[in-house]
């Protein structure tokens, strides 16, 4: 870890993403917030992998960290950031739309992370790509949000479900009215 | 090619993914997901510290260029014992009973983790010392397991008198 005063673009950038993902944690609505815990916690448990897979195939690289010694990947997106995304995407996921409606909200939030990761590859150190190109960042993302997506419906209305307990976890009547059809 | 190092990883992964399919029933399972994910942010998170700050070191690891850190004790192990510290955990019983259990499970996870620093190299101590893993162990499993009744319940399981539990 770097001393503040050494810090360049890059340590600021890591920190400003830190602080907005804490505000954006705090403003998921309350009656969401479990719907947001269960696929944010999903989301954890594969991006571990996912992203130690990446680097330890040498695909790509993070040349800027906050574990410099513990770790070759990128704690903050792996642990804070994309997770949190997932959160909102879960959130706000326009359940029972046409399904094109439903692609391009998926394609939107790919997007929404592709796009400033290729300035970040290209004016920064904070990521590297090897071999890796931009659609992998693209593909990989549309699947994992998907995957996630498929999780929160398996465990909000999954089988093996009809305890009192389970009826309350949404949180709301009106989020019961709006269940996902897929 | 057969080394302790790998046979233990091996034996690990089996005991954790075959235990999650056949000995958390049904009507646990989401519980025990929340309660697996949740422990592997903390140690996710603790591991990197750890390591980060030279309190112990890895030397043989499953991802040897992407992290100093183990991958199937922090991923797998560790937050398959919350799994089952939160799945036994005897709610109705006296206080003393809860306070030995409490104590117990934990220590259970820092011997398996002391005979892995003994016999094998996937973990080395360096300034850390056995207290230090019970202690971490014993605070994080209550914490997931209040964690989990949170997300499931809203409330301390004492309100409802273990009602659901």
């Amino acid at each position: 870890m770097i001393w503040i005063t050494e810090w360049k673009f890059d340590h600021w950038f890591l920190a400003s993403v830190y602080v907005t993902c804490f505000i954006l944690l705090f403003l998921i609505p309350k009656e969401r917030r479990r719907q947001a815990h269960a696929v944010y916690l999903f989301q954890g448990f594969m991006t571990w992998i996912l992203g130690l897979i990446v680097v330890e195939m040498g695909w790509l690289d993070y040349p800027v960290r906050e574990f410099n010694l513990a770790t070759q990947t990128s704690f903050l997106f792996e642990y804070l950031a994309y997770p949190t995304v997932t959160a909102y995407f879960n959130v706000y996921y326009p359940a029972g739309r046409p399904a094109i409606v439903r692609m391009l909200y998926t394609g939107a939030y790919c997007a929404a992370i592709t796009i400033p990761e290729i300035f970040l590859e290209e004016y920064t150190d904070l990521i590297e790509y090897h071999s890796w190109e931009w659609y992998w960042t693209f593909i990989s993302l549309y699947l994992t949000l998907m995957l996630s997506r498929w999780f929160h419906n398996w465990f909000f209305y999954g089988g093996g479900n009809d305890t009192t307990v389970y009826k309350r976890l949404i949180g709301s009547e009106q989020a019961e009215q709006r269940k996902p059809g897929r | 090619m057969f080394t302790t190092d790998r046979v233990v990883l091996t034996v690990v992964w089996s005991l954790v993914v075959g235990s999650f399919l056949f000995l958390v029933p049904g009507s646990k399972r989401r519980e025990s997901l929340i309660v697996f994910f949740s422990c592997q942010m903390l140690t996710w998170s603790l591991s990197l510290l750890f390591v980060e700050f030279g309190l112990l070191t890895n030397p043989v690891r499953e991802f040897q260029e992407a992290t100093q850190t183990n991958f199937t004790f922090n991923y797998a192990f560790f937050p398959m014992i919350a799994v089952f510290y939160n799945l036994y955990f005897p709610e109705r019983a006296g206080r003393m009973l809860k306070l030995a259990y409490m104590a117990l499970v934990p220590m259970i996870a820092t011997v398996c983790t002391l005979l892995a620093e003994h016999y094998t190299n996937l973990i080395h101590y360096k300034h850390f010392h056995w207290y230090m893993n019970w202690f971490v162990f014993a605070a994080g499993f209550y914490a997931m397991r209040r964690y989990a009744i949170w997300f499931f319940y809203g409330s301390s399981p004492s309100r409802k008198g273990g009602k659901y539990l």
